[in-house]
């Protein structure tokens, strides 16, 4: 998978074998699916979908497999039942709106053959259903906090096969989506308090100058 | 939490104070550390959606990376819902609840 270039800045080219197309495209699936479970059936009554989720009586309960629960997470974990009220009232708008980010990239891969490319709207989408995938994956590998995905991503490792090559998904995906992240950060307007003189590549310098860290741990690190 | 105001509670002339109600209650949205978003990602977040500097932006960031946790905006219950609900669409993970009385705000 390689980034091409786009002089005009206006897309982020994005060229895949047929192969890494359709496992990002499996990936994408899969995360779909978990975000669909216990969703009604597109063919129920279209206001009860609609204002379902105002009956008092109807039940949305706390996602129990982890990487759901990283997808749709509590408001407050202090406030249980301020969390449950909440996933009430908005549960379905935001699996929707992670439903709809995942339906455009989807699109993406299976109208154009390689390379695509996105414009700013779609390299969003695809950010944030890069996101969700990834959020999944590092679930999956027993991603729990910076020491794992540091482990993890450093080599240092005794996965199966199988854990091996959801890992690479990772790597894949994380490099995939560090690429969309810096092209939609350059297409951000600048601030009246930006400096110009800071470079957007100095990510890891303080606002004094003071070197933070290298590009490697930045690549490589979660946060 | 306190209940809302007026309804039936009648205070003693020599009662402690009584509760403000949760309305009036500033509360906060905090972003918390996750080890799978990388840093980039996390300053577009605070850049795109609320408006921030870039310095504001990696400011916040790096305190949510080193600390834990970052409170990155203040307002209203309702205000801070959306955020956190803006916040979770693009996989942050985040929570809101009333200010900490006493406690800085971003």
């Amino acid at each position: 998978m390689r980034i091409l270039p786009d002089h005009t800045g206006e897309h982020i080219i994005i060229q895949m074998e047929h192969a890494e197309q359709t496992i990002i495209a499996t990936l994408l699936s899969d995360v779909s699916q978990l975000l669909s479970m216990d969703l009604p059936e597109p063919d129920a009554d279209p206001f009860e979908r609609l204002v379902g989720h105002l009956d008092p009586d109807q039940d949305v309960t706390r996602p129990t497999d982890p990487a759901l629960l990283r997808l749709l997470p509590d408001v407050d974990s202090t406030d249980p039942e301020r969390s449950v009220e909440y996933r009430r009232l908005t549960e379905r708008d935001l699996r929707e709106s992670k439903l709809h980010s995942i339906r455009i990239a989807l699109h993406s891969l299976g109208q154009h053959p390689s390379p695509i490319a996105l414009d700013a709207d779609a390299a969003r989408a695809w950010m944030r259903a890069m996101t969700d995938v990834r959020l999944v994956l590092a679930s999956r590998l027993d991603i729990t906090n910076d020491e794992d995905a540091e482990r993890l991503l450093g080599g240092d490792t005794e996965l199966g096969e199988t854990g091996e090559a959801v890992l690479s998904l990772y790597e894949l995906t994380t490099w995939l989506h560090e690429h969309i992240t810096q092209f939609m950060l350059d297409g951000l307007a600048p601030h009246p308090d930006d400096d110009p003189d800071d470079g957007e590549d100095d990510l890891l310098f303080d606002e004094d100058g003071q070197f933070e860290g290298s590009d490697e741990d930045d690549a490589q690190g979660g946060l | 939490m306190t209940e809302q105001g007026g309804a039936t509670a009648v205070a003693e002339p020599d009662a402690t104070s009584v509760p403000a109600p949760v309305r009036d209650v500033p509360w906060v949205t905090m972003v918390l550390n996750d080890p799978v978003n990388l840093m980039s990602y996390v300053e577009f977040v605070f850049r795109e959606y609320f408006g921030y500097s870039r310095a504001k932006a990696r400011r916040l960031m790096l305190e949510v990376h080193e600390r834990g946790r970052s409170r990155v905006s203040t307002g209203t219950r309702e205000q801070m819902e959306a955020d956190v609900q803006a916040m979770h669409g693009y996989g942050l993970w985040a929570e809101c609840r009333p200010a900490e009385e006493g406690g800085d705000t971003a």
